[in-house]
C-alpha cells in the first residue's frame, strides 16, 4: 500500500481513553480505595483472635469468613491489599531508580561503560523472574526490604535498556548539541535536557509492569519466601489457605479473586495503552 | 546460520558464567560466613564442615574460590543436600524428569491450542470474535497460576471428584490433566494473542498481496506464506515459555503435589536446605538460558535476514 | 471498433471514512493496446491499478463497474489473465522464501504443472531475467540488488502469462541502466505475448518509450486522455500541463508557484535571487 496511506491510518485519532484503559483504571482505583478505606466500611474493624470463631464461612458479620485464629478475613484482605499494592508500586519505583540512571549513563557516555552496563543487563535479563527471585531470596532471606532489592535487581535491566535506546536517539539531536556548545556538563545535560524527553515511554512501560510485580510478589509470598507476618499480602493469605481450603475454601476465594481482578486491571491498562501506540488492529 | 549460532553460543556461555558470578557474589556479600549461609543455620558435624571448606576452597583467595565454584557446577558437583543427606545432583536427577514431562505436555497443549486459536481468530474476524479473544486472553494472563490451580483443584477434584488432585500417581494421563491445564493457561493466551496479531499484521503486508495477485489460492497463501512469516515470534514465545514453565511450575507442582523439581525447591526452602535450593534453581536458570539460545538460533531459520546482521 | 479488452465504467472508490480516492473514473483499453497512467503522487493511479486487479481493501466502498474480456470483475476474485507488477520492491517480496520458491509456486499454480517442472521453469525464467545462476540456488530477496528485485517482480507479474499487464512505477526506484533493463523485459513480454499494458509512471520519458496512449490523473479523477503524443504536445487540462512540463528548473517552478500567488514562494524567490 502506498506509504501515504499507511501514515494516515496510524496518525488517525488515537483514542486516549479507549475502553480498556477506562475499565482498567476504574478497577485499579476501586481496589486502591478498597485497600485504603476498606476497614472503615466493614462491619467490624478489629483483628481480634477468637478461637470460637475459627474457620467460619462468610456471614453478615464476617463477609469474607474467618481464618484459623478467628480473625476476620475481610479486614485481613483489606490489609493484604494495602501491602500487595504498595509492594507493587514500590518495586517499580525502585527498578526505575536503578534502571533510569544506569540506562542514561550507558546511553550517553557509550564506550566501555555502555558495554559493561549492557552486558550486566543481559545477565539479569536472562533469568526468569521467579527463578531469579527464588535464587536470591534463598540466599538473603525473606522480607519486604529483600523483596524490593530482588525486584529491582531483576527489573532494572529492561528499564535501563529501553531508556538507553531513547537516550541514544536523542543525544545527537540539535538541541542537545547546542546545550553542549554552551558548555553544559554531562550530568546536567542528562537531567535537564535528555531525560524529560525520553523518559515518557519508559515510565509508561514501568506502569504497565506493576501488575507483574504484584503477581510476582504474591507467588513468592505464597511459597513462603516473600513477605512474612506481620507484613501480610494477598499472596501470603493464599499461602495460609493451602492446607485448609478443603474445609474453608473462602480463605482462598476472596484473596485470590481480589488479586486476580487487580492484576486484570493493570493488564487492561497496559493493553489499552499499547493499543494507542500501535493500532495495527485498526486495519480492517 | 552456523556462524550466527557460534556467535550466540559464545554469548550464551558468557551469560551463564555471568549468572554464576552473580550468585557467587551474592553468596559472599551476604553477612555471615559462607558456610553458615550454606548450612542455613544448622550446626554441621565438623567433618562435613571441613569437607565443605575444602571443596569450596574457602581458605584460598576469592578468584580461586570462584574457579572451584564454577568447576564444581560444571562437573556436576552441586554439594550435599542437608535435609536428605544425599548429593544434590542425585536428587535432581530423580526429580527433573517429572517436571520435564509436565513441561512437555504443557508446551504441546500451548502450541496446538494457542496457534490454532490464534489462527482462527486472525482469519475469522468480527466484533464478537475480537471481543471474546480480548476478554479471555486478558483474563488468562492475569490469573495467578497458583490460584487457578487451587480453583481447578477445588472444582474438579474435590467437588466434582472427576480428576485426581495430588501427585503423579501411576503416571497415567488423568494425573496430568489438571496440572497441565494450570501450567499452560497463561501462555496459551500469550501464544494465541501473538499468533493472531502477528498473523493479522502479516496478512496485511504487501508481499502477501503479491502472492494473492499471482493467483495463489488463499488457503495456500495463509498456510505457506502467512504462517511462516507470522510464526517466528510465536516460536520465540514458546521457547521463552519452556524456561518460564520450569520456574512457574513451582507453585503448580506444590499445589498438585507433583514430584518435580519445583516441588523439590519448595520443600528445600522450607527445610532451609540451601545447597539443594541453589543447585536446583541454578541448574534451572542455566537450562533456561540455553533454551533461549536455541530459540534464538532457530529464529534465524524463519527469518533469513537475521543470519547476516549484527546484534539483536 | 474492436470490443475493448478492459472497460472501466464510472468507477468511484472511497474509504470507510468517506474519503474519496477515485471519482468517476472511466477508461477503455483494447487488446494489445497500451495505456500510460500519468499523475503526481496521491492522484489515485496505484489505487486504480489495484482496483482493476481486484485487490482493493474490503473496507473501501466501490461504485461503478470494471469489465474485463466481457465479464464484470468482482473485487476479491483474482483473474490470472491480469498480471501486476508492484511498485514497492522492498515490501512486495516475501523475505522468508527464496525467489525460486516464490516463483515456482506461481508457475505451478497457474500452469498446473508438477512442482519439479515448475521449479525448472522458474529457474529458467530467473536466469533469463538475470537473477539466477547455478551458484545462487538459494537466493533470498534480501540478497538481491534493487534492480534484481524489480526484475523479479516483473517475473512474478508475467508468470501467469496474462493478457493484461499492469506495471506500477516499475522503474522509479532504479538508476537509468537498471530501469532500462526492467522496461526491456516488459517490452519483450509484450511483443511475444501481444498483451495489453497499463503502465503507471510519473516519468514522461518512460511513457514515451513504452505506451501509445495516456490518461492523466489528478485527485482521483481522469483529467485528460488521448494518444501520448497528442497530450504531450497539446496538453489541455491544467494537470496535464503541469506534468508535461517535465523539464522543470527551479526558477520555472518558483515562477509557477508565484503565479498561484503563493506568499511563501515570494520569499523563496527573493532568497534564491539574493544568493
Amino acid at each position: 500500500m502506498p506509504k501515504s496511506e499507511k501514515a494516515k491510518l496510524v496518525g488517525e485519532s488515537q483514542n486516549m481513553f479507549n475502553n480498556k484503559i477506562i475499565i482498567g483504571t476504574v478497577m485499579i482505583l476501586f481496589f486502591i480505595l478498597f485497600s485504603v478505606f476498606g476497614t472503615l466500611i466493614g462491619p467490624s474493624s478489629d483483628l481480634s483472635q477468637d478461637y470460637d470463631l475459627s474457620l467460619k464461612p462468610p456471614s453478615l458479620e464476617h463477609p469474607f469468613g474467618t481464618d484459623l485464629l478467628g480473625r476476620d478475613m475481610y479486614i485481613r484482605a483489606v490489609q493484604g491489599g494495602r501491602i500487595s499494592l504498595l509492594v507493587g508500586f514500590l518495586s517499580i519505583i525502585v527498578s526505575l531508580l536503578v534502571g533510569l540512571p544506569l540506562g542514561a549513563i550507558a546511553g550517553y557516555y557509550g564506550g566501555w561503560i555502555d558495554t559493561l552496563i549492557m552486558r550486566s543487563a543481559d545477565i539479569f535479563l536472562s533469568m526468569p523472574t521467579i527463578l531469579g527471585a527464588l535464587l536470591i531470596m534463598a540466599l538473603i532471606g525473606p522480607g519486604l526490604i529483600n523483596i524490593l532489592i530482588v525486584f529491582s535487581m531483576l527489573g532494572w535491566a529492561y528499564i535501563a535498556r529501553l531508556f538507553r535506546s531513547n537516550v541514544i536517539s536523542i543525544k545527537n539531536s540539535d538541541f542537545i548539541l547546542s546545550a553542549r556548545g554552551l558548555g553544559a556538563s554531562g550530568p546536567r545535560i542528562i537531567f535537564r535536557h535528555i531525560a524529560p524527553n525520553s523518559v515518557g515511554p519508559v515510565l509508561l512501560f514501568a506502569l504497565m509492569n506493576i501488575g507483574t510485580a504484584i503477581l510476582a510478589e504474591s507467588v513468592l509470598s505464597f511459597l513462603g519466601v516473600g513477605l512474612q507476618p506481620p507484613v501480610v499480602s494477598w499472596g501470603y493469605l493464599l499461602s495460609e489457605s493451602v492446607t485448609r481450603y478443603m474445609v474453608a475454601p473462602w480463605l482462598m476465594y476472596f484473596p485470590g479473586a481480589l488479586l486476580t481482578l487487580t492484576v486484570i486491571g493493570f493488564t487492561l491498562i497496559g493493553e489499552g495503552v499499547s493499543f494507542v501506540f500501535d493500532p495495527k488492529e485498526r486495519y480492517e | 546460520m552456523w556462524r550466527y549460532a557460534a556467535k550466540r553460543l559464545i554469548e550464551t556461555i558468557l551469560v551463564i558464567l555471568g549468572v554464576t558470578f552473580l550468585v557467587f557474589a551474592i553468596f559472599h556479600l551476604v553477612p555471615g560466613d559462607p558456610i553458615t549461609v550454606l548450612s542455613g543455620g544448622r550446626t554441621l558435624p565438623s567433618s562435613v564442615e571441613t569437607n565443605l571448606r575444602q571443596s569450596f576452597g574457602l581458605d584460598k583467595p576469592l578468584y580461586l574460590q570462584y574457579f572451584y565454584y564454577v568447576k564444581n557446577i560444571f562437573t556436576g558437583d552441586l554439594g550435599m543436600s542437608f535435609s536428605k543427606n544425599r548429593p544434590v545432583i542425585e536428587i535432581l536427577k530423580e526429580t527433573y524428569p517429572n517436571s520435564i514431562r509436565l513441561a512437555m505436555a504443557a508446551i504441546m497443549i500451548e502450541t496446538i491450542v494457542g496457534i490454532g486459536v490464534g489462527l482462527y481468530f486472525a482469519i475469522r474476524r468480527s466484533r464478537y470474535n475480537d471481543a471474546i479473544m480480548t476478554v479471555s486472553t486478558s483474563l488468562l494472563i492475569s490469573i495467578p497460576v497458583f490460584w487457578l490451580a487451587m480453583i481447578l483443584q477445588q472444582i474438579f477434584g474435590v467437588r466434582l471428584k472427576w480428576l485426581p488432585v495430588s501427585g503423579m500417581g501411576d503416571g497415567s494421563l488423568r494425573y496430568y490433566i489438571l496440572p497441565v491445564i494450570t501450567l499452560s493457561s497463561v501462555f496459551v493466551a500469550y501464544v494465541a494473542q501473538t499468533m493472531r496479531s502477528n498473523m493479522i499484521k502479516v496478512m496485511g503486508e504487501d508481499y502477501i498481496r503479491t502472492a494473492r495477485a499471482s493467483g495463489i489460492p488463499e488457503s495456500k497463501v495463509i498456510r505457506k506464506y502467512g504462517l511462516k512469516n507470522a510464526i517466528s515470534p510465536v516460536i520465540t514465545l514458546i521457547g521463552i515459555d519452556l524456561g518460564a514453565l520450569m520456574g512457574g511450575a513451582v507453585a503448580t507442582e506444590v499445589i498438585f503435589n507433583w514430584p518435580g523439581i519445583g516441588n523439590q525447591i519448595y520443600l528445600a526452602i522450607l527445610a532451609r536446605d540451601r545447597p539443594l535450593v541453589m543447585g536446583a534453581v541454578l541448574t534451572l536458570v542455566i537450562i533456561f538460558i540455553f533454551i533461549n539460545f536455541l530459540v534464538d538460533v532457530s529464529y534465524s531459520y524463519f527469518d533469513p535476514r537475521i543470519r547476516n546482521s549484527e546484534g539483536r | 471498433m474492436s470490443k475493448p479488452l478492459l472497460k472501466v465504467d464510472d468507477l468511484s472508490l472511497s474509504t470507510k471514512r468517506g474519503k474519496e480516492i477515485l471519482k468517476n473514473v472511466s477508461l477503455d483499453l483494447v487488446e494489445g493496446g497500451s495505456l500510460g497512467l500519468l499523475g503526481s503522487s496521491g492522484s489515485g493511479k496505484s489505487t486504480l491499478a489495484l482496483a482493476i486487479k481486484g485487490l482493493t481493501r474490503n473496507s473501501f466502498s466501490m461504485s461503478g463497474r470494471i469489465i474485463f474480456n466481457g465479464t464484470e470483475l468482482v473485487r476479491g476474485k483474482i483473474k490470472k489473465e491480469i498480471g501486476m507488477i508492484f511498485q514497492d520492491v522492498a515490501s512486495s517480496i516475501n523475505p522468508a522464501f527464496t525467489v525460486y520458491d516464490q516463483l515456482s509456486d506461481v508457475i505451478s499454480e497457474s500452469k498446473k504443472v508438477s512442482k519439479a517442472d515448475a521449479r525448472a521453469l522458474a529457474e529458467e525464467m530467473l536466469i533469463n531475467f538475470g537473477i539466477g545462476s547455478s551458484s545462487r540456488s538459494g537466493s533470498y530477496p534480501h540478497q538481491l540488488s534493487g534492480g534484481m528485485k524489480q526484475r523479479f517482480l516483473v517475473a512474478m507479474g508475467i508468470a501467469t502469462e496474462p493478457s493484461l499487464l499492469i506495471a506500477d512505477e516499475p522503474s522509479s526506484s532504479l538508476d537509468i541502466f537498471a530501469s532500462t533493463d526492467v522496461l526491456k523485459l516488459i517490452d519483450e513480454y509484450r511483443k511475444s505475448s501481444g498483451c495489453a499494458l497499463i503502465l503507471i509512471s510519473h516519468d514522461l520519458s518512460v511513457l514515451r518509450a513504452m505506451v501509445s496512449d495516456v490518461a492523466v490523473m489528478d485527485e482521483g479523477r481522469i483529467k485528460e486522455t488521448g494518444s501520448l503524443l497528442e497530450v504531450i504536445d497539446h496538453p489541455k487540462s491544467d494537470a496535464a500541463k503541469l506534468l508535461v512540463d517535465s523539464e522543470l528548473t527551479v526558477e520555472r517552478a518558483l515562477e509557477l508557484r508565484l503565479s498561484r500567488q503563493d506568499k511563501q514562494a515570494d520569499k523563496e524567490v527573493a532568497d534564491v535571487k539574493s544568493k
